[in-house]
């Protein structure tokens, strides 16, 4: 049997507006504007071509992050239309997209390296000594639970 | 790099602290690495190993796998369901003749088998019994032809299932020691002269140690070495395997003890002989010319064996193999008995060590060889000459005794182990019938012989079989639907079953200390058996003394668990004589009993239902319990309860029958059973009515003592 394979676009979702509402997106919204976008940039044939395998596989809302999946080969027209993407929902949105892996895990192997460097940086930019120090405690606490 | 950071500022909403955005992130980071260390594999261990690893025999052998992956592969294999069990080999695979050894060994581990097993399996029906597999009857041969063969012809038994046991030591010491296990007014014992230089063969009834009043142990035959100094004597005891057990603790107690308190050097030393003989058992006016079959032509006609009854003969004879003929032939009468003693020598079969030895040349000298000796013969299906290897084997020849008024003439064969299948076939052969169980049971009680292969109905091993018997009886009683089954208290049979001999002692002696016993006395007998009775003291009549008797009904024929009763002083001879119907008081309460429990099991159906349908279990109200109860109550209410047996009855019972049925050496319905001694004086003219279980008419029969 021919082999299915699929590819996993991770993005970050960058709100287009400095509101201070916590981004509230669903992934049912979500799905359906990555349909849109793709058949505005492609047309019929592109948002048929994307619509077997698409879904989104993993989104968390704290850290902003969406893997969305797709078959290999028409994976191109959907990261071709993601950046004109520009809202979900109701809200302004900007999609960001950081890495294509064959499969989740190698996602999740990217995601872990990515949130640590995040984590790195925001410690650079932390102002007072207190904040530096609850910092390190936090990523303590989460290297001493492995 | 700035934008970056403005990207990254814009990121990050304004209120939210850093804090917040790195323990979001650090959680994050947890359930990330979470999820890398332990993938959700989907495959089956077995795909992951490289290809030039797998087999294609894994998927059903766990055996193939590299030995750190087995555990986990079995575990996979489990969840699809349980293994299916290894098919069945094929029937021609299974009956192989190398397979048939090992089936028949595995067969044999539980149960043990007679040596002559698989020729009686073929032929009879088998049955478990004392630990054995025995024939009990025969597939082919019907009731009737294995009288005719006791009658007429020879009737052959297997017989070495039971038990020998050897003892050996001083005689006086042995005397001494065995006396306390026999009554001596039952008859001649272990010292008796007769038996005492090992020309015969003696029976006996043993005790348990200077118990004489409760029941017996069991009737075993015995027979003394016939050479041997009075200070090393040897003695050999046959005992039965339902009673084997009991017999060697009694053994035991007696000689150890003994042997404790005399300080001199081995005393008395007991062997345990049990699979080291084989006997067989030929009754029938031809036994002894089917026996003689078996010698060479000097020993057959210079004398034909001396057949004096219980007589002991010890001849050696060649390998039954050699000599056997071609077709069955027909047994025929044989000379007339000269009393000619044939020459008494120490029998080799005495000898262990020359026991064992021949025992194992069966096996050197298989049977195959001979066949191909035989087959080169010149003139087909005669005689093998003496062949090179052969060892003449010595077999002993006991002839029957004299154990009742009708004498059966026949002999036993005694045999070393191993033997067993060349001897019986070569009997077969010569006109032997072959018998089970069955037809031990018809001899004892057309003719009263064969006793020491059957139970006394006061000793402890004749009890455990008559409560095997009853529970057999019940269950197919209680199989029956209700409206078919006999009912017993409608019809006055106390005992259907099982005759509770203690209730009838009780009910005309009154209680006493001991239970029934059944009385062996010979003097005592003798006298009952006069036509003018003697007037017996009344100490005697007070004892739970049962007599043995025999009824003689005219038409008809009683049963087991007849009851034998009272002609009334106006009963004239002959009258028809009915028992009235008796009143049945449980019907009532058992047709209330079943609706009640019928109506009980229906509400806890429904109460199961409607657990079922809220909860999905079942919740406890499991009708097994009141099923169970239910069974027994019934049970206890179709039986008859227990009544007084000279009152409750239009004649008072004085006795019932063991074995009943139509006799065919007499030719009218013949019961062998037992009366109380206190009734005997009031029997009119030997004339008492023997009325059968289920049944209400009075039967008017003859009564004679043993």
């Amino acid at each position: 049997m021919v082999r299915f394979k699929n590819r996993y676009l991770t993005a970050e979702i960058i709100p287009g507006d400095s509101t201070t509402q916590p981004l509230n997106v669903k992934k049912y919204d979500l799905l359906a504007s990555v349909l849109d976008v793709t058949e505005q940039i492609h047309g019929e044939f592109g948002a048929a071509a994307i619509r077997n395998g698409l879904e989104i596989k993993y989104f968390n809302e704290s850290t902003q992050i969406a893997i969305i999946r797709c078959r290999h080969g028409p994976h191109r027209l959907l990261a071709s239309s993601l950046p004109f993407l520009s809202t979900v929902g109701k809200r302004k949105v900007q999609l960001q997209s950081v890495y294509t892996g064959a499969t989740m895990l190698r996602c999740f192997k990217f995601l872990k390296i990515f949130h640590e460097d995040k984590i790195n940086e925001a410690l650079k930019t932390c102002k007072t000594e207190q904040e530096k120090k609850k910092v390190i405690e936090t990523m303590s606490k989460a290297n001493l639970e492995f | 790099m700035t934008d970056e950071r403005n990207k990254m500022t814009q990121n990050v909403p304004s209120d939210l602290s850093v804090v917040r955005f790195s323990s979001v992130r650090a959680q994050e980071i947890v359930a990330l690495t979470k999820m890398i260390e332990n993938p959700q594999c989907t495959k089956l261990l077995f795909q992951k190993l490289p290809c030039h690893m797998r087999r294609r025999a894994m998927s059903h052998n766990p055996n193939r796998m590299p030995r750190t992956l087995r555990e986990a592969h079995k575990a996979q294999m489990a969840k699809s369901g349980p293994a299916t069990q290894p098919k069945r080999p094929r029937r021609k695979y299974r009956r192989r003749p190398s397979r048939l050894l090992e089936e028949y060994k595995k067969r044999s581990s539980k149960v043990s088998w007679l040596e002559t097993h698989l020729w009686h399996a073929k032929r009879f029906h088998m049955v478990i019994k004392w630990g054995h597999r025995l024939p009990e009857r025969s597939c082919a041969r019907s009731h009737r032809f294995c009288y005719r063969s006791v009658a007429q012809h020879c009737l052959l038994m297997d017989i070495s299932y039971l038990c020998c046991v050897e003892i050996q030591g001083p005689q006086d010491e042995i005397v001494r020691g065995l006396i306390s296990l026999c009554d001596p007014k039952t008859g001649p014992t272990f010292g008796a002269s007769t038996f005492l230089n090992g020309t015969r063969e003696g029976r006996v009834i043993i005790f348990k140690r200077n118990q004489f009043s409760s029941g017996p142990i069991g009737l075993v035959t015995f027979l003394w070495c016939n050479t041997g100094n009075p200070d090393m004597r040897t003695l050999w005891i046959w005992s039965h395997p339902a009673f084997y057990q009991q017999f060697l603790c009694e053994l035991n107690s007696i000689f150890e003890s003994d042997s404790d308190l005399l300080c001199k050097p081995p005393g008395v030393k007991i062997t345990l002989n049990k699979g080291k003989l084989n006997r067989f058992r030929l009754r029938g006016p031809f036994a002894h010319s089917v026996v003689s079959s078996l010698f060479d032509k000097e020993t057959r006609s210079a004398s034909s064996l001396s057949q004096s009854p219980g007589f002991v003969t010890s001849v050696e004879v060649r390998d039954p193999r050699m000599i056997l003929a071609q077709t069955r032939i027909k047994a025929s009468s044989s000379t007339v008995g000269n009393c000619e003693l044939v020459g008494l020598s120490q029998s080799k079969l005495w000898d262990a060590s020359v026991r064992d030895q021949i025992t194992n040349m069966r096996t050197s000298l298989p049977d195959h060889v001979i066949n191909n000796r035989r087959s080169e013969l010149l003139v087909p299906g005669t005689e093998l000459p003496v062949q090179p290897e052969e060892i003449p084997i010595p077999i002993l020849i006991v002839n029957a005794s004299h154990e009742s008024s009708d004498f059966v003439p026949g002999c036993d064969v005694i045999l070393p182990a191993g033997w067993a299948t060349a001897f019986w076939l070569a009997l077969i052969y010569s006109g032997g019938h072959a018998g089970g169980l069955k037809d031990a049971g018809s001899m004892n009680f057309e003719y009263g012989i064969c006793r020491d292969l059957c139970l006394e109905i006061d000793s402890e091993a004749g009890k455990a079989t008559a409560v095997d018997r009853k529970m057999n009886l019940m269950e197919e009683y209680f199989r029956r639907p209700p409206k078919t089954r006999t009912n017993f208290i409608k019809l006055a049979t106390p005992f259907p079953f099982c005759v509770d001999w203690d209730r009838l002692t009780i009910d005309w002696i009154g209680q006493s200390e001991s239970g029934f016993t059944v009385l062996r006395d010979k003097k005592l007998l003798s006298g009952l058996c006069q036509k003018n009775r003697i007037v017996l003291p009344e100490i005697l009549l007070s004892q739970p003394y049962l007599v043995p008797v025999t009824v003689r009904v005219k038409h008809g024929s009683p049963q087991e668990f007849s009851m034998i009763c009272l002609p009334g002083a106006d009963d004239k001879v002959n009258s028809v004589i009915n028992e009235p119907i008796h009143q049945d008081p449980c019907a009532k309460e058992r047709k209330m009993l079943r609706q009640q429990h019928s109506s009980l099991l229906k509400s806890l159906a429904k109460k199961r239902k409607e657990f079922r349908d809220k909860d999905g279990t079942i919740g406890d109200f499991s009708s097994a319990t009141a099923i169970a109860v239910h069974k027994e109550k019934t049970r206890s209410l179709w039986l008859p309860s227990s009544c007084n047996l000279k009152t409750s009855f239009a004649r008072p019972i004085i006795g019932f029958v063991t074995q009943g049925d139509f006799g065919l050496s007499e030719g009218k319905g013949i019961g062998r059973g037992y009366i109380v001694i206190r009734a005997i004086s009031q029997i009119p003219l030997s004339l008492v009515l023997v009325r059968n279980p289920g049944t209400n008419l009075y039967m008017w029969a003859e009564i004679t003592m043993e």
